[in-house]
């Protein structure tokens, strides 16, 4: 890890999840039978506005559980599997989601972990990856294949899975960073009790959506937020005094970024203005997350290129934002942007055919 | 500035009128005479000046729209000069002098204004006399009325009637031909030939928000004539078989597409997000227009640019409309300064504002 240990960083999660329960703003997107809960979105904005302003540190270990994990049991859940994992996640239960796997990143629906029903089990096989911090986590959303006859979004089932059930083996990833933010899980005939199966079989590319959907643009908004809060650490790196930037190319770079995250910022109001409307915004998230990943990626060139040999790999703190200022990791880290959660060709894919009606390209024969 | 919204026009109808009314005059080949009497007669000249000064009152979005509509079909400069002037000046005239009436008169389309106010007080007054040359103005030629930035007597804004003796405009060949880029010289005009619209501090808040009109209104151009070209482009794309299929259907020229709508999509957001800060008079409204004319301009660049290389051959010819737009994005970028004189001017706005 390039900031603090493993330890530390659950202690100190554990810790800001108290915190941000009792305060009632962890839970500001659930319903109102939950203490915090029931808040409007315009509400929720205020609430990841202001903590991208603080500079609060990011839940980063209770993001599935908070987001993916509750909002897919309050809908799709049934009441005895609501009562099991709801107040626990408020206590600190950690989700994982097992959705990718290693042939099947962007063609999602291809997934071929296999589950086998017998009697009141289901028995697993098959492997997981990209799991964010699955090796710590208690239980993991699962999407599994139980019917390849038809279409392949037709034959998966969702399943809820004790990552101490036996046979699950989970291995940290390290990435180019040194940091271990995912985890690949390996899953070797795992018993899941039927009754921890969400949803009907076969029914689970549909609630899969729900998780996808549950985040409505509150992540990229404060992760903008982030961003234009923490322009002056770029200044720095280009050598500003008192709003003066001496280097010619240097201040008319750091101006084209500025006005970027400006750009970012105008595309992201429109996008919550859509959500607060209970319109569509999934053309508008596309837009923003490449507007995003893109941004990111130049502002941390920018202040890598200024500060070259600066920042080598001396000691600092992650687990803010994406912007913290040593520039080789953070031009490094900007990759999760383009790559995870639909990676920028798939964006593109998704706005050329969704947004400007471009004709779909043959697939070749399965 | 707020009002009543049933007294606001509907954008959606304001559009949609505008382009009937400005493609219909194109495939008519109507004159530009004729057209500008009938942009007058729709009120569009004076859209956003308070009623009482015979406008229609209409927020900066209003105005966003006639200038995309008009960026889209390449018109001439001569409706942003006139309507950057007259907004920004029918607030600070005095009425019933000769000023205001010939503000009327120009709301009425009977004179044409031409904006030389881009290049600063590039104008100087030696013995009572104006002498100087002003670089890089758009349609000056067809103006009755020419609109400058002097320091007589303190900061004042004039209006020079044509055609003028001691005035010479002299047109520059520029690769655009859908304004006339012409060097305004003016060798001896005798102030006594000058109306004054405002002076002193007024004339100072009047330069700032011409300005920032300006570069709005060149914003908003650079938009619509972006979203003219793409459109065209992903028809063609849409129409042109290769290989027994629409290119459109190729993954190389759909992301490139994508990419292009992105950026055009974050050039709307901030044109419409910097339009009503201008409305509101909110925050640094006047880095926040440069800031967006900048992004503008670029998107117009970038669009312009993949436009042609996605048409192929066809998209490199005379005949072609492709290369009217790249032309007039590199054009519209000259108008008071270029690009980087831009950035320098809002940088330490911009980075004061983003202090720790």
């Amino acid at each position: 890890m390039t900031g603090p240990s493993a330890e530390e960083f659950l202690a100190f999660q554990r810790q800001w999840m108290r915190t941000l329960v009792s305060s009632g703003y962890a839970t500001a997107h659930w319903d109102r039978r939950w203490p915090g809960g029931g808040r409007p979105l315009d509400e929720q904005i205020i609430i990841a506005e202001e903590l991208a302003r603080a500079d609060a540190p990011r839940l980063t270990l209770y993001f599935i559980s908070l987001f993916h994990a509750a909002l897919t049991l309050m809908e799709w859940g049934t009441p005895e599997q609501q009562a099991r994992h709801l107040p626990a996640i408020l206590e600190g239960e950690v989700w994982c989601q097992g959705f990718s796997e290693p042939n099947a990143g962007s063609d999602l629906a291809s997934l071929k972990t296999r589950a086998q029903r017998i009697g009141d089990h289901y028995i697993v096989n098959g492997q997981k990856i990209w799991s964010t911090l699955a090796q710590h986590a208690d239980y993991c959303l699962l999407l599994v294949r139980t019917d390849s006859s038809g279409p392949k979004q037709a034959g998966i089932t969702y399943l809820l899975m004790d990552t101490r059930s036996a046979g699950v083996v989970r291995r940290p990833i390290r990435q180019m960073t040194g940091d271990e933010e995912f985890a690949e899980v390996f899953l070797e005939d795992v018993k899941i009790p039927v009754a921890n199966r969400l949803g009907e079989e076969n029914q689970g590319w549909r609630i899969a959506q729900t998780t996808l959907n549950s985040e409505r643009g509150l992540t990229i908004l404060e992760l903008s937020e982030r961003l234009y809060h923490a322009r002056w650490r770029l200044l720095d790196a280009i050598g500003q005094r008192d709003g003066q930037v001496a280097d010619d190319q240097r201040r008319r770079e750091a101006v084209d970024v500025f006005i970027r995250i400006d750009v970012l910022r105008a595309l992201v109001s429109e996008m919550m203005a859509a959500a607060r409307a209970g319109a569509d915004i999934g053309a508008m998230a596309s837009f923003v997350k490449l507007h995003y990943a893109s941004v990111l990626r130049e502002f941390a060139r920018l202040g890598e290129r200024a500060s070259a040999g600066a920042h080598l790999r001396d000691a600092f703190t992650v687990g803010g934002g994406y912007e913290t200022g040593n520039w080789a990791f953070d031009f490094m880290n900007s990759y999760q942007w383009s790559i995870a959660g639909g990676s920028n060709e798939i964006q593109r894919n998704i706005v050329a055919e969704r947004v400007l009606g471009m004709p779909r390209d043959k697939a070749p024969p399965a | 500035m707020s009002r009543p919204p049933e007294e606001l026009l509907d954008l959606g109808e304001l559009r949609d009128s505008a382009r009937r009314l400005l493609t219909d005059s194109r495939e008519r080949a109507t004159s530009a005479g004729e057209l500008w009497q009938t942009i007058a007669s729709l009120g569009w000249l004076g859209i956003g000046v308070t009623q009482v000064r015979g406008g229609l009152d209409q927020p900066f979005s209003a105005l966003a729209v006639l200038y995309e509509e008009l960026g889209r079909v390449l018109a001439p400069h001569a409706f942003i000069a006139s309507s950057v002037c007259l907004h920004s000046l029918a607030g600070v005239v005095e009425e019933r002098t000769a000023a205001d009436g010939l503000l009327h008169r120009a709301m009425r389309g009977e004179v044409i204004l031409a904006d030389l106010t881009a290049a600063g007080a590039s104008v100087q007054v030696h013995g009572g006399l104006l002498q100087g040359i002003v670089f890089n103005v758009f349609d000056a030629d067809r103006a009755t009325h020419l609109v400058l930035r002097v320091d007589h007597e303190g900061p004042q804004i004039i209006g020079v009637p044509m055609p003028h003796a001691a005035i010479a405009i002299v047109c520059r060949a520029a690769w655009d031909e859908s304004r006339v880029v012409a060097d305004v010289h003016f060798n001896g005009v005798d102030v006594q030939d000058t109306l004054t619209f405002a002076a002193g501090s007024a004339a100072l808040a009047a330069a700032s928000a011409m300005a920032a009109h300006r570069d709005l209104a060149m914003a908003c151009d650079a938009l619509g004539g972006a979203e003219a070209v793409f459109a065209a482009t992903l028809q063609y794309l849409q129409t042109r078989q290769q290989f027994n299929r629409p290119i459109a259907s190729f993954q190389a020229i759909k992301h490139r597409c994508a990419d292009l709508a992105a950026s055009l999509a974050g050039a709307r957001a901030l044109t419409v997000a910097a339009g009503r800060q201008f409305t509101e008079q909110e925050g640094d409204w006047r880095s926040a227009a440069s800031a967006c004319r900048l992004y503008g301009g670029s998107v117009y660049r970038e669009v312009s640019e993949e436009a042609i290389q996605l048409h192929g051959g066809i998209g490199f010819t005379w005949e072609h409309h492709c290369h009217r737009h790249l032309k007039r994005s590199r054009c519209s970028d000259v108008l008071g300064g270029l690009p980087d004189q831009r950035r320098d001017a809002i940088a330490p706005a911009l980075f004061r504002g983003a202090r720790h």
